[in-house]
């Protein structure tokens, strides 16, 4: 061992007795004392310092006494700082979340104060009437229950018109497929990706397949102050909202049956007063039927 | 002039005491809702008094605007999912999940990851419900 590194031995342990710090490069000088010894062979490098004959240096890092010897050997040091955040890491796994939504949970009262029968019966109006009794809107709204989901998926419209054009859950699940069903209340399924989105918009879409907005209607218009005034059957169109409006189908008369769209409501998205400011961001711009001259 | 320094300097402090400073401070906000909350609300809506899920909507877009500059934990993921499913069981219209999307948008793989911790049930909502937002908000609801 040259001089050079027994000097620099003697200042890493100087360095760490005083000042606390471990030079890297101390480690990595193996001390050979073997010079100074007349009559006995080579020793071993100590493994440590007691052994060497230099002072034993107290843990300064180790919080358990009984390790203190893995101070030394790096290699131990991060074995047990792994082993320790494992076991940290495995103590800390977050709890799971108890189900939210499903059971009682979903069956929460719904507040409707906006809620008003009709003033009149839509049966005096028979082009109405027919349009509500009629088959193609019997099975469009059987084809709404059967494919709402629990809560929006943001896919009123594709719902919506899934439901008109008699298509199954899995059909409108699958992005692409247009097809209606024979018998349906509309030929093709109607275009369009929002409700409401400038001049295209829901309302201009389903008076080509032959509806009519019964709050343009002078007959009408002063008859529906709010959708539970709204005949069954009808398509309730509404601005506002993030995406560009909600539409949904009324399912009954007056205050009766649901409001569907890709999820059920007791009520219309503009009359439950629980939603809080949810409620108040919609505006009913129109009440789309099918006058039909024949039942 | 004094009342109404004092009155200018309330709401400036009120405005500031909404938002969040730090990540620990959002978590600790979102996960003190529970559905009692929601249930309460009925009683307060007789009352006259401020509904929780308002108050939901205000933390959750306090949220949105602490994110655009933050770093967003799994936890706080976790939690925003949490309040956004107890708004669901008054609000099916997932009013809660608009006002969250940005935050989803930018951290889905933190939200996929602590979506993990919810029931099988809530982890399809929660996945159909964010996607289905995300979707709608480049391609509409049709």
């Amino acid at each position: 061992m040259s001089f050079l590194k027994l000097g620099m031995f003697i200042v890493g342990i100087v360095l760490f007795l005083f000042l606390g710090i471990v030079p890297s490069f101390a480690e990595q000088v193996k001390p050979d004392f073997s010079f100074l010894d007349d009559d006995e062979p080579p020793k071993k490098p100590a493994k440590s310092n007691t052994a060497a004959g230099v002072q034993t240096i107290p843990c300064i890092t180790c919080t358990d006494t009984a390790n203190k010897k893995s101070i030394r050997d790096g290699k131990a040091v991060a074995e047990a700082t792994k082993a320790e955040t494992q076991k940290k890491t495995k103590s800390q796994t977050p709890a799971q979340i108890p189900r939210i939504t499903g059971g009682t949970n979903d069956t929460l009262p719904v507040r409707s104060e906006l809620s008003s029968p009709p003033a009149t019966s839509w049966s005096q109006f028979p082009d109405i009437a027919n349009y509500s009794n009629s088959p193609q809107v019997v099975k469009m709204i059987r084809a709404a229950e059967t494919n709402k989901e629990r809560s929006s998926q943001k896919n009123c419209y594709r719902y919506v018109k899934g439901a008109m054009c008699g298509m199954t859950q899995a059909k409108l699940r699958t992005p692409g497929i247009q097809t209606c069903a024979p018998g349906s209340l509309v030929s093709r399924y109607p275009r369009g990706a929002k409700v409401f989105e400038g001049s295209n918009n829901a309302i201009k879409t389903l008076k080509a397949e032959g509806f009519k907005n019964l709050l343009e209607d002078p007959r009408t218009k002063d008859l529906i102050k709010n959708p539970s005034q709204a005949p069954k059957g009808a398509i309730l169109v509404y601005t506002g909202g993030y995406r560009g409006g909600h539409i949904e189908i009324k399912t009954g008369e007056g205050t009766k049956g649901s409001y569907i769209s890709d999820f059920p409501s007791p009520a219309s998205i503009l009359q439950n007063e629980l939603r809080g400011r949810a409620s108040k961001n919609y505006k009913l711009v129109g009440v789309m039927v099918k006058p039909m001259e024949n039942p | 002039m004094k009342k109404l320094i004092v009155i200018c300097a309330l709401f400036i402090s009120s405005a500031f005491a909404a938002e969040f400073k730090t990540v620990a401070e959002a978590e600790t906000k979102l996960s003190a809702y529970t559905i009692e909350d929601i249930k309460g609300d009925e009683q307060r809506y007789l009352d006259g008094k401020p509904l929780k899920i308002d108050e939901i909507y205000d933390d959750l877009k306090e949220v949105a605007n602490f994110s655009e500059k933050n770093k967003v934990t799994e936890e706080l993921a976790v939690q925003i999912q949490r309040v956004c499913l107890l708004a669901s069981l008054r609000d099916k219209s997932n009013e809660a999940v608009e006002i969250a999307l940005p935050v989803y948008q930018k951290n889905k793989s933190l939200f996929n990851k602590g979506r993990k911790r919810f029931d099988p049930e809530d982890q399809k909502e929660l996945k159909n419900v964010f996607e289905g937002a995300d979707r709608a908000s480049t391609k509409g609801t049709g």
